[in-house]
């Protein structure tokens, strides 16, 4: 089903935020602002590593308008944060490993104040050798960046006999893959307010994924007790993994609690660029092996991670990636290893497709070059290796059963720009040696403009990816449903709203399974003190918790309203239904109201409203493989590109995408997903990486960091929705948070060898690569 | 914290309503005033850590400096485009859309919709590497300067002279030259305005770009001829991108449309005049490729033209190294461009208007 607003009858409505999004009128938390409230800056060091030898603050504190300067010295109990393993300083003791590093932070009356205040912080650092890259890091002279030196996690998988396999193959293709250090690039950089309550507790306005998680974190840190920790996170501007860690939440809950006063931290862009979490550049080499029918044999893959210098989701970012590093295909050969390394090069951590978009890069692009071999259409090779509905996950684990593979490889041939649409030979495939000055890679579109210098191209990819955390980490899922004493139908999660579109996810869902309507709803989130725990805002997972919640809850709680409901109004209980407004009489549904509205109902029973709560774990394989996925979406996109041969310069036309991952719940946002992932892959494709040098980085903000304006993403974008699970599949819709990011760079990688024969094993893909991979790099006036 | 200004780190904000007041205030504080007209080019450069002056003297109260006025003459049309023009406006204006749709592009290359709302011409000239100086460097432009020895009239200049001294010209390549360029460039705290007229050199607080002028010749004097123009920025995405290169050409070429097929909208490749072939970026000034200009003047066009006009090109363009672009790479990307570009528009296939 293409998502177009003339097919989607009722459900094609803006999300409820929207408005005030796009009118500019929504508060975030950043937008706060509390009487006597101070502002709070963090000192991050001035090396990538170095020892710490001294900190002055004494001058700085002398400031008139400073309140209060912090250091390690300063931290109740644990210095450290970490998700997975917390070793990442809050303030740095004796040792700094990145550019991030605090050093210690300050409140202050005002911004100007507190950033002179920071200046006049004496701090003598002793330099020690930077660790620039991981292959680096791995040798034995390297200095050691951690006590158990510098790998952080190591991942594989092993299936049969790889290796012995390559001896049957009748093709072999070998290639190291490379990916860049992607930014985030939120329009809300971190920040938020922490206000001091009289009774002794703090509240965080702050943005994060995990409300609870921070609560834990922050609890560790402070030595306070949980409860006494109420966190409000919503809404954010963005963060697409970014914001999952702890960012400023620990400097600004100090400080406030230091000084008594709410004190605010807004990172500047460039306080940001220069702390917080990036995409794990990855090295990835696959040597993959066929037989002459394009049946995969072996598949042997190495993958090396830049983690930077602290853990933070680095351990599962590279058990995801060695997961997904055979993509939707049956191998029975494999041989996978993965190595996650600490470097002084900033922090690496999660972000959208949490590895499966490097991977897939890589493994995506052996399919091609393996059917440019053997000459093999690349769709067509797909379909000869692709999954099976009932296959076992790619670890070897039980995943719930799923057609998703071959649904979006049938669909995404009905792409209009696709060979099968335009009757036009196939990609001729990566390697095949193809000329740019034949215009193979055309298609039959020929030279649209006419100028002779412009090179089309098509070519597709598919991803297959896991949602929920995997197996062995605490996956928790639930949710409230209750009437509230306004007569409003409270529906509580504790999720967080980052731009996804959960409340639209949230209202669409609860209407149509309850009844109700959507001014009949109260929406809370993003709050410890009002939501239940409903697990991490991560991992494709909100939009699945909050359908299996609310099936959970629903028959209790509709049955106790209309058991209330029937009491008050002397109606049998058979009869009644809930629907807009209040409980209805189905005998009566053409009457012009309720028999009880929800605010009568909830007046006149006062006490004990019906109130149903869930609480389950999100759906998990039940084989001991760690970190191994049990739900799975798919994804295939086509890409069309036009390559200008003068300069390099690629033109994404279009980005069609095929997407199986259960019902749709909101169309828009579901599109919207879909599109945005799109055009945030097509930066990571074309355009995104954070350059390093010596641990420094080479941007500090979006003049030089670059991400895809509206003029870069193409003008056509067609998403089909694949809704068909297979019978009897009880965890209806799936997430698509990330699977829109994840096969968008290989299908641009295939079709702009398709349109100028130019072969990419790294991104962003040079336009100086392009032009120069024809000697003298004139192609574009070879026609002269 | 210094306690002098009551704003704390706030400059001072002069509002005059006419030149000589902003002259004037420029002259009192010297170093410690800088002017300002849509100050995104100001905004870039704090935000990059560069330090606010003491005193901000906006441009935006002169009313005269926003105007677009014509005249004509016997020798054509004559366009001053004032100093304050919104590159927007510029963008969009008739006149300039019809006359010299090279600066059309220009304008609209810069910065993003909200930008161009703000940023004005002047201050794209002035600051030294902006892609309308590129533009107008091939458009034989000219600059109106208020100065000390002018008070009450206006000096006028070639563009040329804004970007490069003589003897510089002839070789693009001084990249000691252009490094040092570079270096004026970051240093001059957006005191663009002020800028030297005659060196790429330091700002100079004695002048005040008050506009552009830009002429084109009569009907009379152009008939049989055709402007050819070529304007292309390469970026590392499609817009709202500091360039990498930008290349900007003009040239006439005499029309014959007697010979050949007879085929509408289709003139035969005749000899081609009044070359200008420029290249600029955002970390170096726009330079006329001079050898280059007179390998076409008076030729016509051929294959083997345009292949040595690439040698060329290639031999004589040496643009420094960039973060995100080789020197190679540019040098390359520029000659592509221009060759491919002039030759597709000599060609006799597209009769009148802009390649972008």
């Amino acid at each position: 089903m293409l998502i177009r607003p003339e097919t989607m009858g009722d459900t094609w409505r803006p999300r409820p935020d929207g408005p005030a999004k796009v009118t500019g009128s929504l508060p975030y938390l950043t937008d706060l602002v509390f009487p006597n409230m101070l502002i709070g800056k963090v000192l991050r060091s001035a090396y990538p590593h170095a020892e710490l030898e001294s900190i002055d603050t004494d001058e700085a504190k002398r400031l008139p308008g400073v309140h209060a300067i912090l250091t390690h010295e300063d931290v109740p109990r644990m210095n450290r944060f970490g998700i997975v393993m917390p070793d990442q300083p809050v303030f740095c003791e004796d040792r700094v490993r990145f550019v991030g590093d605090a050093i210690c932070a300050v409140a202050a009356d005002t911004a100007e104040i507190a950033t002179q205040a920071l200046r006049l912080v004496k701090v003598v650092y002793r330099p020690l050798p930077v660790v620039t890259n991981p292959e680096a890091a791995l040798t034995e002279d390297a200095p050691r960046l951690h006590p158990n030196g510098n790998v952080l996690h190591r991942a594989g998988y092993r299936r049969g006999k790889a290796q012995d396999a390559m001896a049957d193959c009748s093709v072999i293709v070998e290639e190291t893959y490379e990916t860049p250090r992607q930014m985030h690039a939120y329009l809300e950089t971190e920040g938020g307010v922490v206000v001091p309550e009289e009774d002794g507790s703090i509240t965080v306005y702050m943005g994060t994924q995990h409300g609870y998680r921070d609560r834990q974190q922050l609890a560790r840190i402070l030595a306070m007790p949980e409860h006494a920790i109420r966190i409000v996170s919503s809404p954010m501007g963005g963060s697409f993994g970014g914001k999952d860690e702890l960012n400023v939440q620990p400097y600004a809950a100090l400080l406030a609690l230091a000084t008594g006063r709410p004190v605010k931290i807004h990172q500047t862009r460039a306080e940001s660029v220069r702390s917080a979490l990036k995409r794990h550049p990855m090295q990835i080499h696959m040597r993959t092996g066929a037989d002459a029918n394009g049946h995969i044999l072996a598949h042997q893959v190495s993958i090396v991670a830049d983690t930077g210098a602290y853990a933070t989701l680095g351990p599962a970012v590279l058990d995801f990636a060695v997961e997904h590093a055979t993509g939707p295909y049956r191998i029975p050969n494999l041989e996978i290893e993965g190595v996650s390394v600490f470097t002084n090069n900033g922090v690496s951590g999660e972000f959208r497709g949490f590895g499966g978009n490097q991977v897939t890069f890589a493994v995506e692009g052996q399919v091609e070059r393996l059917a440019a071999k053997l000459g093999i259409d690349p769709w067509e090779m797909r379909r000869r290796n692709l999954r099976h509905a009932e296959d076992l996950g790619p670890l070897g684990q039980r995943i719930a059963p799923t057609d998703g593979a071959a649904q979006v490889l049938e669909a995404i041939r009905r792409s209009p720009v696709w060979p099968a649409q335009t009757g036009a030979a196939g990609p001729v495939g990566v390697g095949s040696g193809a000329d740019v000055g034949s215009g193979s890679g055309a298609t039959g579109e020929g030279l649209p403009l006419g100028l002779p210098w412009k090179r089309r191209g098509v070519g597709m990819a598919l991803a297959m990816h896991g949602s929920g955390l995997g197996f062995g980490r605490p996956d928790p899922a639930g949710g409230r449903l209750s009437l509230m004493p306004n007569g409003k139908v409270e529906v509580a999660f504790g999720f967080e709203e980052v731009g996804q579109g959960l409340l639209a996810v949230i209202e669409q869902l609860a209407t149509s399974e309850l009844g109700c309507a959507p001014e009949d709803l109260c929406i809370r989130i993003g709050d410890t003190a009002v939501v239940p725990v409903s697990g991490s805002t991560t991992a494709s997972r909100a939009t699945n918790v909050v359908y299996q919640a609310i099936r959970r809850m629903k028959p209790s709680w509709q049955a106790e309203m209309v058991a209330a409901a029937a009491r008050l109004t002397g109606l049998p209980a058979e009869r009644l239904r809930l629907g807009p407004g209040g409980v209805w009489d189905s005998e009566r549904m053409g009457a012009d109201r309720p028999v009880l509205s929800y605010r009568s109902l909830a007046q006149q029973r006062s006490q004990h409203l019906p109130t149903a709560e869930a609480h389950f774990s999100f759906p998990t394989t039940p084989d001991a493989v760690t970190g191994g996925h049990y739900l799975y979406t798919f994804g295939a996109v086509v890409a069309q590109v036009e390559v200008d041969l003068l300069t390099g310069s690629i033109e994404v036309r279009r980005l069609d995408q095929a997407i199986a991952a259960g019902p749709v719940i909101h169309p828009m946002g579901y599109a919207g997903q879909i599109e945005g992932g799109g055009s945030m892959a097509l930066g990571f494709t074309l355009m995104e990486d954070v350059p390093m040098t010596e641990g420094f980085y080479e941007v500090g903000n979006f003049d030089s960091y670059l991400i895809p304006t509206i003029a870069d993403v193409p003008r056509t974008v067609d998403v089909d929705a694949i809704e068909q699970l297979l019978p009897g599949d009880p965890f209806g819709p799936r997430g698509v948070g990330e699977i829109g990011t994840v096969a968008v760079a290989p299908a641009i990688a295939a079709a702009v060898h398709n349109a100028c024969g130019y072969v990419a094993h790294r991104l962003p893909i040079s336009p100086k690569e392009i032009v120069q991979s024809w000697g003298d790099g004139t192609a574009g006036i070879g026609h002269l | 914290m210094t306690t002098e200004n009551p704003l704390g780190n706030s400059p001072y904000v002069w509002r005059p309503h006419t030149v000589e007041e902003a002259w004037a205030i420029k002259q009192r504080f010297g170093e410690d005033a800088c002017y300002v007209a849509g100050g995104t080019l100001l905004q870039l450069q704090w935000e990059g850590g560069a330090g606010k002056p003491r005193h901000l003297i906006s441009l935006e109260g002169i009313q005269t400096l926003t105007q677009i006025r014509k005249s004509a003459d016997e020798e054509g049309l004559v366009l001053d485009i004032g100093a304050l023009c919104k590159l927007g406006t510029c963008k969009a204006h008739p006149l300039v859309v019809r006359n010299w749709p090279l600066l059309a592009a220009a304008c609209g290359a810069v910065g993003s919709p909200a930008v161009r709302n703000r940023a004005t011409l002047g201050g794209n000239v002035a600051n030294g590497h902006g892609d309308t100086l590129t533009a107008l460097l091939a458009l034989d432009g000219e600059l109106l300067w208020f100065d000390e020895n002018s008070r009450t009239s206006i000096t006028t200049a070639p563009v040329h002279s804004m970007v490069v001294s003589a003897d510089m010209d002839e070789d693009i390549g001084q990249s000691a030259d252009m490094d040092e360029d570079i270096g004026q460039s970051a240093d001059m705290n957006g005191d663009s305005f002020g800028r030297s007229a005659d060196t790429a050199g330091p700002p100079s607080p004695s002048r005040l770009l008050m506009g552009v002028r830009l002429r084109r010749e009569s009907n009379a004097a152009m008939s049989g001829l055709r402007h050819i123009s070529i304007f292309r920025k390469l970026g590392r995405r499609a817009a709202f991108v500091p360039s990498l290169v930008t290349v900007a050409a003009s040239c006439v070429q005499r029309m014959d449309e007697n010979a050949g097929s007879g085929q509408k909208n289709t003139v035969h490749a005749t000899q081609i005049d009044h070359v200008r072939l420029v290249v600029g970026a955002i970390d170096f000034a726009p330079r006329r490729l001079t050898a280059a200009e007179r390998l076409l003047e008076g030729a016509v066009p051929s294959p083997d033209l345009w292949h040595r006009l690439h040698a060329n090109i290639m031999a004589d363009l040496n643009p420094p190294d960039h973060a995100f672009a080789s020197a190679d790479y540019r040098r390359l990307t520029a000659a592509n461009v221009l060759v491919a570009q002039l030759a597709e528009a000599c060609s006799g296939f597209v009769k009148e208007g802009i390649q972008c």
